[in-house]
């Protein structure tokens, strides 16, 4: 079952304006690069941030003022998302599905500073309650005054289409009317540090958040399976990614990928997909979750210019992929 | 749209009660309290200095490798493979699993190495293994299961939410059978979290009681097998329980308090009513969420003083504190363990009642009673309230 996109809002190192920001990366332009250093080692990592400026604006509302950068871009990227599609009824029948990699990791590696450098006894209760995975999709819910279904998916970057499939089954069931799909991820050293440990390096890591609106009615349709799909091996991974396309696109051609590459050595799992090329990772850096749903928009936004069908392929770094299609 | 019945056809729970769902039941009917000082690392400036532990013997018999892993993946291993085991291997529609904190021990490692300034061996380990979904990675392949995973994290309501989706997922018919549940091993971090917001306490737990001053951790691991009631008799599996309606609600009221006047829990414990097609006054039994903290035991004493009155009310964190991310499904498998033995567990550690709580609890000692129709509750940080509808069959 396909369900309909009727909004998009995004908070991106490009900026928040959707065609703006659209345009931008059509016409290959990249976000600006700053450096986060770890400050034990000095290890510098290349990252795309979101401007500060974006930040102040935000932090005017009473229930963000302490909260972390995550639930600032969150919840300015739902509110835009809900503009976008002139949704301004009650929010009875509205559901909220958050998707995240990393979460609140800035709020929770100063958390555990003050215990790690002074004990356990030594913790700020101002900063924990913002640790904790779902604290953005609580301050979006506050926002929009959700009362109805609201969780948080936590995964590779699979979250950002786990939480669309999970919304289409929302809908499917009549569990909601509309359901919101948020998916947003900060920037911090210790994560740079640590993806670089790990040996995963993209081009550039980065942050932001993305949301759409998702409902039954309208013309920009989205569909993906139900659930992800496994892989140990690259060669595995592009075969089972090749498999769910199939099974996707049956035999129409996609006229646009929306390829999730990163320059990981996991982009060989899309690298043979069919369809004009757009990379939006490239632009605005790795985001995980965020940069999922970057790329949903994007395919949103081609389809609301031209009829046709956007591929949308998403691998994720913990041995899961998936893919959606937006059609109209 | 379909409406099939879903039913517990496998259970497996690792819990400071015991390593196995017999000594569980058997820990649970003789209301043992399994609180113990914190052994993990140090609480001494602490005002809170117990917490429910789980017994770990640092490897899981018959998996060597286990000894490697995150205590939460060994967790999760012992508790899957106890639920597969009248499955054996098989191929699960989806795996959809709850935990707050995954395995942060390995995060707190990869932190602690900057600040000794000592470059670990075990980095890149730490950070591969430290991500929620990754115990439940090392339970899956230790056992030969390929299936796609889906983390719920709704902070402490999250292991009935990942019940409650995986039961949709199978009443609608779009999964045949799902293996869910939730984990969440006890963690420096978590524990400083809580006792910097001045919600452990240095006494006892005491659910509902008038005295209580808070609650301690607990941590452990349930997981269940969830199929159709056709598809578990057509195989000649036992069904342990019947999962029969599951309700969800946001209350928007703060990041880290209910709001008082019950709302959240009565709607959820209502639409979890209304999805099983139950009158409030046939719910024999509530496992609430019952942490002991001053406002959620205020708040959810009105919301089940408002929904079953008549219900007898149990929150068993007295004996084994809170497992956060695990609660909700290690509460529901107490839930379908009692019901199977023929008891209602106990609320341990209550002396004054609360003369803003009146409701009947099963005070201290368990209560002979074979509950047919139960509920179990579970409230969380930012606002999150999950019930699931649990029967026999």
């Amino acid at each position: 079952m396909s369900v309909a996109v009727q909004g998009c809002g995004w908070v991106t190192p490009l900026g928040r304006d959707l065609q703006g920001v659209w345009t931008a990366l059509k016409n290959g332009i990249s976000a600006p690069v700053s450096e986060l250093k770890n400050p034990f080692t000095g290890t510098p990592h290349a990252v795309r941030r979101v401007d500060e400026q974006f930040f102040s604006d935000t932090a005017r509302q009473p229930r963000l003022r302490r909260s972390s950068a995550i639930s600032h871009m969150a919840v300015a990227a739902a509110m835009d998302a809900c503009r976008d599609a002139d949704h301004t009824a009650g929010n009875d029948r509205l559901a909220l599905l958050f998707a995240t990699t990393n979460g609140g990791v800035i709020y929770t590696r100063r958390f555990f500073a003050d215990v790690a450098e002074r004990g356990a006894h030594s913790g700020s209760p101002l900063l924990f309650p913002e640790t904790v995975y779902n604290a953005p999709a609580s301050h979006v819910a506050a926002a929009l005054g959700i009362a109805g279904t609201v969780s948080t998916m936590v995964n590779d970057a699979t979250a950002g289409i786990d939480a669309v499939a999970a919304a289409i089954e929302l809908l499917e069931s009549d569990a909601c009317d509309r359901c919101l799909v948020v998916a947003a991820e900060e920037a911090d050293w210790i994560i740079c540090d640590g993806y670089a440990t790990w040996n995963y390096r993209p081009v550039i890591f980065s942050e932001g958040a993305g949301a759409l609106l998702l409902g039954r009615d309208g013309d920009v349709r989205i569909d993906c399976p139900p659930t992800c799909r496994t892989y140990r091996t690259i060669p595995d991974g592009r075969r089972a990614m090749k498999d769910v396309v199939a099974r996707l696109c049956g035999d129409r051609t996609p006229d646009l990928l929306i390829s999730p590459a990163s320059g990981t050595r996991f982009d060989g799992i899309v690298s043979e997909l069919p369809g004009h090329l757009l990379q939006p990772g490239q632009a605005l850096g790795e985001a995980f979750a965020a940069s999922t749903v970057f790329q949903l928009i994007c395919g949103v936004l081609a389809r609301r210019e031209t009829p046709g069908l956007s591929l949308v392929p998403v691998v994720g770094l913990h041995g899961q992929l998936s893919a959606a299609t937006i059609t109209r | 749209m379909s409406r099939r019945r879903v039913v517990v056809s496998g259970m497996g729970c690792v819990s400071p009660l015991g390593s196995n769902c017999t000594e569980t039941t058997e820990a649970l009917r003789e209301a043992r309290d399994c609180v113990t000082p914190v052994r993990a690392f140090d609480v001494s400036q602490c005002k809170c200095r117990t917490a429910g532990q789980v017994d770990d013997p640092g490897g899981v018999e018959g998996f060597p490798r286990s000894r490697r892993w995150n205590p939460a993946s060994r967790m999760m291993l012992a508790a899957t493979l106890e639920a597969i085991v009248p499955h054996g291997r098989f191929t699960p529609d989806a795996v959809i699993i709850a935990t707050t904190s995954g395995g942060m021990t390995f995060g707190e490692n990869f932190y602690r190495m900057f600040l000794h300034g000592e470059r670990s061996p075990q980095a890149a380990r730490w950070v591969r293994e430290y991500v929620p979904q990754q115990p439940v990675r090392d339970a899956l392949d230790a056992l030969g299961v390929e299936a796609p995973i889906r983390i719920v994290s709704n902070a402490c309501a999250s292991g009935t939410n990942a019940i409650g989706a995986a039961f949709h997922l199978i009443r609608s018919g779009r999964a045949e059978r799902v293996l869910c549940g939730g984990y969440d091993a006890l963690c420096e971090l978590v524990f400083a979290g809580f006792s910097s917001l001045q919600a452990a306490t240095g006494d006892k737990c005491r659910p509902f009681d008038a005295g209580r001053t808070g609650l301690v951790l607990g941590e452990g691991a349930a997981v269940f097998v969830l199929e159709s009631l056709d598809s578990a008799r057509a195989a000649g599996r036992e069904i342990l329980a019947e999962v029969a309606g599951y309700g969800a609600a946001n209350d928007n009221f703060h990041l880290t308090q209910p709001n008082p006047d019950g709302s959240g829990p009565r709607a959820s414990m209502e639409s979890a009513l209304a999805d099983a097609g139950w009158s409030a006054d046939s719910v024999d039994y509530v496992n609430a969420h019952g942490t002991a903290t001053t406002f959620n035991d205020a708040c959810e004493a009105r919301a089940l003083a408002a929904t079953c009155p008549q219900a007898a009310i149990s929150s068993t964190k007295g004996q084994m504190g809170h497992s956060l991310g695990a609660a909700g499904a290690i509460e529901a498998a107490f839930c379908v363990l009692a019901m199977r033995a023929g008891f209602l567990p106990a609320n341990l550690n209550f002396r004054t009642p609360d003369p803003d709580v009146a409701l009947d609890i099963v005070a201290n000692t368990t209560r002979p009673h074979a509950a047919r129709r139960v509920l179990s509750n579970s409230l969380g940080f930012g606002g999150s309230n999950a019930t699931l509808a649990l029967a026999t069959l």
